[in-house]
């Protein structure tokens, strides 16, 4: 059982004042495919090499399988790792780079072939094992990082980056055979990138850190539906939340929200009494681009719906969708809608928007904490 | 008219080229070719090329002058001196390269700067320690005064090459569970060839043709090495300018050896970094 636990860990560098991670308290279950998902120097990779064994931990307990691992080295922790950069030793062979971490281990020469030719099966490695890492493709380089962890058979396997010197066609092929070995193997799997299409589409769990802090944890589509602070929004979604300052104020039936100098929006499904403490102030109103339409879309017909007069600023025509920058009279940022492959939305036109009201996230502006979501 | 332009191009590069390697070699062509040939001959033409090759003159040169015990010491002691040299930098440059110590910086500032002065200012007060501790005139104290004198820049040459290899590496295997010294032996040391490379055939070079240290620290002719052996070849046959230039290329054949040897393996270590 490889459940990893991260109680209150902690990480100061040497020289350095602040942590560079604070506090993360994470259970990762056995057999689980956990993405640790956040910007450079947030901390991520850290938290990774904590659990490795090659960075020591300054506070907090890490245990793997209930045993405490803070002073365990690092070739005691049944862990394998596949590094950004590969780490492929380059005067060895393939075949001698996937068994130099058996042989240390003492397995038998005839186990070492046979679990060297299984892997390179495996990964589609067979006719390269004569060959150094020089003389193999990026994609070839990945798969025998990822087979020298293979081999070794560990409990837990940990990823730093490993597609992200990979072309994009590639790593949308090794995201899913990394996907599908995962289901093969059952072993638990911790997986560090800073690109969240990869973390939504491979992860079971994403955790979401922001400057040493573990921000959120949860299933994909719950993170993203269920930002829990604007770090959040703003960092899943491609584009970003929209976010705006808006006054919360008291309607007759209700509450809505007023953007700018703009009109009151009624904000349908939500609980007055639980926005009470905030009506007459401040909050940050969001908005996900894929929520604003060109045209009433069909779920909201027959209802009261929401619309306002923008101008188009930037125009991406994308092929399979249109993302456009847009700008409206009382509202100093600019806000970004996805639209309909069909729009023909051009630069300089005049649009009207219509807004799914349920769809609007209310977050505190101190603590940038959500206060409400909209529907999912 | 771009043709043109090439060729000519090509023209005045391959000129500049033949020049430049006929004013480097030139002197040492001349003195090969005056190794082969007899004294009369040298005096009346002395440029020309061998009327017939005289490699006997190298027997002689050998057996008559004491050239093999010259020789001798030489290698003993460049090649003790190197490779301690090698070892013992190495191991301390990937100390340096990869633990991260209080210190660290200065120990390495402190090692370069002592690159700074000429090794001459420490002649006096070597040559005290070395009567001392009964090293003087001793192949042993020429030795250690070879390895202290050479430290300081292979530890420097191959820290800044070790510091470049990538840190996932060392990662990778002691993940693996090698130990501090399984690592240096199985990544450092192979994966640093051309950068040891390129050390040790400047310290071969160095060493063997040192001649201040030895001159000043060696007193018995049995104990003596190449650089001082020619010197006194020189005295012994004042006029023989043949038996001279055969003496000196004696003396020059290990190096070329040496740098055939390891040159494939310096030009990498020199243009380590310039390619990813």
């Amino acid at each position: 059982m490889a459940v990893v636990t991260l109680d209150e860990v902690s990480k100061r560098y040497p020289g350095s004042e602040d942590l560079a991670v604070q506090s993360m308290t994470l259970t990762i279950a056995d057999g689980e495919f956990v993405v640790l998902l956040g910007p450079s120097g947030c901390g991520k990779s850290t938290a990774l090499r904590m659990i490795a064994g090659l960075e020591s931990i300054t506070a907090g307990e890490l245990s793997i399988g209930g045993k405490i691992m803070n002073t365990v080295p690092a070739k005691d922790r049944d862990i394998a790792m596949v590094f950004q950069s590969y780490a492929l030793y380059p005067h060895m062979s393939v075949a001698d780079n996937l068994a130099f971490g058996l042989r240390r281990r003492g397995v038998p020469r005839d186990q070492i072939a046979s679990r060297v030719k299984t892997a390179a099966g495996m990964l589609g490695l067979a006719g390269f094992l004569g060959r150094k890492p020089h003389a193999l493709s990026g994609g070839q380089r990945q798969r025998v990082a990822l087979g020298r962890a293979i081999v070794r058979d560990p409990e837990v396997f940990l990823f730093d980056e490993p597609l992200s010197n990979l072309d994009a066609a590639l790593r949308v092929s090794t995201r899913n055979e990394l996907v599908k070995l995962h289901q093969r193997l059952g072993a638990t799997m911790v997986y560090v990138t800073h690109d969240q299409v990869e973390a939504m589409t491979m992860g079971q769990r994403i955790c979401i850190m922001n400057q040493g802090r573990l921000v959120q944890v949860g299933e994909p589509l719950e993170v993203y539906r269920y930002p829990a602070e604007t770090f959040v929004a703003r960092f899943l979604g491609n584009p970003p939340m929209n976010l705006f300052p808006a006054l919360l104020e008291a309607m007759d039936e209700g509450v809505g929200v007023r953007v700018g100098g703009g009109e009151l929006l009624r904000l349908p499904n939500v609980d007055p009494a639980a926005l009470a403490s905030h009506v007459g102030k401040t909050v940050i109103f969001g908005i996900r681009p894929e929520d604003l339409y060109e045209h009433t879309p069909r779920h909201l017909e027959g209802e009261p719906s929401v619309s306002f007069e923008a101008r188009v600023s930037t125009v991406e025509a994308l092929g399979a969708e249109t993302l456009v920058v847009l700008e409206t009279e009382g509202v100093e940022d600019v806000f970004r809608a996805r639209l309909g492959r069909e729009s023909k939305a051009r630069v300089g036109d005049q649009v009207t928007v219509f807004m799914d009201t349920h769809a609007v996230h209310l977050f505190d502006p101190q603590s940038t904490k959500a206060i409400v979501h909209g529907r999912a | 008219m771009d043709v043109v332009l090439r060729r000519w191009k090509q023209i005045v590069l391959m000129a500049v080229l033949s020049l430049y390697t006929a004013y480097a070699a030139g002197p040492f062509v001349w003195v090969a070719m005056m190794s082969l040939r007899e004294t009369p001959q040298i005096m009346d033409h002395p440029y020309r090329f061998p009327e017939a090759f005289h490699f006997e003159k190298f027997w002689i040169a050998w057996t008559e002058s004491n050239y093999d015990i010259y020789f001798f010491n030489s290698v003993i002691v460049t090649s003790v001196a190197v490779l301690a040299v090698t070892v013992i930098g190495s191991m301390a440059a990937h100390c340096l390269a990869r633990f991260r110590f209080p210190g660290n910086r200065v120990v390495l500032f402190v090692i370069f700067s002592t690159l700074i002065f000429p090794p001459q200012i420490v002649m006096i007060s070597l040559f005290q320690v070395l009567v001392e501790y009964g090293l003087f005139d001793t192949r042993l104290g020429l030795i250690l005064v070879y390895i202290a004198l050479q430290l300081p820049l292979t530890v420097y040459i191959l820290e800044g090459f070790f510091s470049r290899l990538p840190q996932d590496l060392f990662d990778a295997a002691r993940m693996d569970g090698y130990s501090n010294f399984e690592i240096f032996w199985r990544l450092t040391l192979p994966m640093g060839l051309p950068a040891i490379a390129t050390t040790v055939i400047l310290n071969f070079i160095h060493m063997w043709n040192e001649f201040l240290f030895a001159v000043v620290l060696i007193a018995d002719d049995s104990k003596r090495t190449l650089p001082l052996g020619i010197q006194k070849f020189y005295g012994d046959r004042l006029e023989d300018v043949g038996m001279i230039a055969t003496g000196v290329m004696i003396s020059v054949i290990p190096v070329i050896i040496v740098y055939v040897f390891f040159s494939e393996k310096m030009i990498q270590g020199m243009t380590a970094g310039a390619v990813k």
